[in-house]
């Protein structure tokens, strides 16, 4: 499991963006205190950091020189501050990628997978899912159960990535049209219909029943 | 400054001027002078004031003549007395000092109400970018916690975003200074951006994109484009209308021409919404203007729509919309080609 660092001053925002990487099969660790933020950020080894650039008494670009300077992790800037000035800047300074806040978290989540794609190699990003015996690859776009595999279109496989993080909770409709606009899938109501019946009956063919549920009016559930 | 109205405005003293000589001739015969004589000190004296006069005259003139054509040239006319010279006679010096004193005066001022205007600006700015946080924290909140109410909140939470993010391009769109970046961008980029960016505004309204071709390149300022092109697709969901089956959006480009050789890519942004009365259309894009839709269909600030054309119009995008009631919208974007033609 990859380790992500998120070095944000705002308490709430940076709780969050962990509970976020968490469900997301990322494991994610935070930086408290901003003393010596750089030698923090290296000290902790992470394999990425997520870097705010307005941190308390420390400049965010001359830490991210400071990190570049000593190692070769990758660094995802996130920032409020969206003018092209600070995103070059930002870049010149080492940084891999530029996300502006507020960030969509399906947005902020495929330029995560991205530069780790980039940097460790295809199959890098992709997390393992298992929930209820049914284990997804996110990476290679399989699902198993029982030793058997099936292949999954990359909308099936989001949709099904999502119910299964969300485990328990009913996901709205909107919720999951929303996930795959996030990487330009731009599918109407009916497309998505027809993308879960497909996915149930691939389910199905390795021998999963019931597993994705329907609420009606509601959405779609993983129990 | 012609001849005729120079010598007009000195009619006194040559009035004067050709009594006196009157007066000095009739004398002159009084005394017997010989009439040739007489005759040719009138002449000397004549010529002398002709030549005289003529000179004067040129030399005012170059100064008026300069003064007018400054003017002419300058944008900011109160900048003029910096480019012309003080004159060299005393009434034209009375008079540029004057002029300088008080357009001195008026730069002074707008200075002044530039640096305050950028100042409000700069507060804008930040203040936009502070409240970015805690909307960011509170949608990661929703997400990490959905429920029918949370998914509510999230929704206003998003119109709230909406409104900043009308706020920033506003300070941005109307202030003096040129802070965007005209560069090749790729329209189709741009087009996702927009929608991945207005996804739960349009996904909420049950409206879909159909893409056509986008594979163009035009000059503009990703950013200001995106933010153009979110707007007229949140417009697209605003008046979409009670449908079954949901609305879309067509979305495509191409290259038009408009005149003898002058080509420009235009982007289509085509709605099947409920159009605009045909009594409102010219005035959709002036500044707070609701309209009939703006009062039935939606809340309206009547600010999406003049930020368009306000920015469009710094990008020198050439923005307009056709619309049919109860049929639909479309918003097309003219980019004209860069390329100059020896």
């Amino acid at each position: 499991m990859r380790r992500l660092l998120v070095v944000e001053d705002d308490a709430r925002l940076r709780d969050e963006l962990c509970v976020l990487l968490e469900r997301n099969g990322y494991e994610a660790v935070a930086l408290t205190g901003f003393e010596d933020t750089a030698g923090q950020i290296l000290a902790a080894a992470p394999d990425l950091v997520l870097l705010d650039l307005n941190l308390p008494g420390v400049d965010g670009q001359f830490v991210c020189r400071e990190v570049r300077r000593r190692s070769e992790v990758p660094i995802v800037v996130v920032t409020s501050r969206d003018n092209d000035m600070d995103e070059l800047l930002t870049l010149s300074l080492g940084a891999d990628d530029f996300v502006p806040k507020p960030y969509n978290d399906q947005v902020l989540l495929a330029h995560v997978a991205t530069v780790l794609k980039r940097s460790y190699g295809e199959g890098a990003a992709g997390a393992e899912i298992s929930h209820g015996g049914v284990a997804l690859d996110t990476a290679r776009c399989r699902v198993s159960y029982q030793g058997r595999t099936a292949e999954l279109t990359k909308n099936e496989l989001r949709i099904l990535a999502l119910l299964m993080r969300n485990a328990g909770a009913v996901v709205s409709r909107q919720r999951i049209q929303e996930e795959l606009w996030a990487s330009d899938e731009f599918v109407d109501d009916n497309t998505l219909t027809v993308n879960v019946s497909h996915l149930r009956s691939t389910l199905a063919k390795i021998g999963v029943e019931d597993y994705v549920l329907t609420k009606r009016g509601m959405g779609y559930l993983v129990e | 400054m012609g001849f005729g109205a120079y010598i007009a405005d000195r009619l006194v003293p040559l009035v004067v001027g050709a009594v006196a000589l009157a007066f000095a001739a009739l004398v002159m015969t009084v005394y017997g002078l010989d009439a040739a004589a007489t005759a040719f000190v009138c002449g000397v004296l004549v010529l002398a004031a002709a030549v005289a006069l003529l000179l004067d005259w040129l030399h005012r003139r170059a100064f008026y003549q300069k003064l007018s054509d400054v003017l002419d040239s300058l944008d900011e006319t109160y900048l003029a007395t910096e480019l012309v010279g003080r004159p060299g006679f005393l009434e034209g010096e009375l008079f540029y000092d004057a002029l300088d004193r008080e357009s001195k005066a008026m730069r002074d001022r707008i200075a002044a109400a530039r640096r305050r205007s950028r100042e409000y600006r700069e507060y804008v700015e930040t203040w936009v970018h502070e409240i970015k946080t805690p909307i960011a924290a509170a949608r990661l909140i929703a997400k990490n916690n959905p429920s029918p109410v949370v998914d509510s909140i999230d929704a206003e939470v998003d119109a709230i975003e909406g409104y900043v993010e009308q706020a920033l391009y506003y300070s941005r769109g109307t202030s003096l200074e040129r802070d965007f970046q005209i560069r090749e961008v790729d329209l189709g980029e741009v087009v996702r951006d927009a929608l991945r960016h207005k996804a739960r505004t349009l996904i909420g309204a049950r409206v879909v994109p159909e893409l056509g071709s986008l594979d163009f390149t035009v000059h503009a300022d990703p950013k200001w484009l995106a933010f153009v092109i979110g707007q007229v697709l949140v417009n697209a969901a605003k008046y979409q209308g009670e449908k079954d089956g949901g609305g879309r959006v067509r979305i495509w480009a191409e290259r038009e021409e408009t005149g003898l050789d002058a080509w420009v890519t235009r982007l289509a942004i085509a709605d099947d919404g409920v159009g605009i009365p045909a009594a409102d259309v010219g005035r959709v894009f002036d500044k707070g203007f609701t309209g009939e839709n703006g009062r039935r269909f939606a809340r309206s600030t009547g600010m999406g729509l003049y930020l368009v054309r306000e920015l469009c119009a710094k990008m020198g995008v050439d923005v307009w919309l056709e619309s049919e009631e109860g049929v639909g919208t479309t918003v097309c974007l003219d980019f004209p080609d860069m390329v100059e033609r020896a």
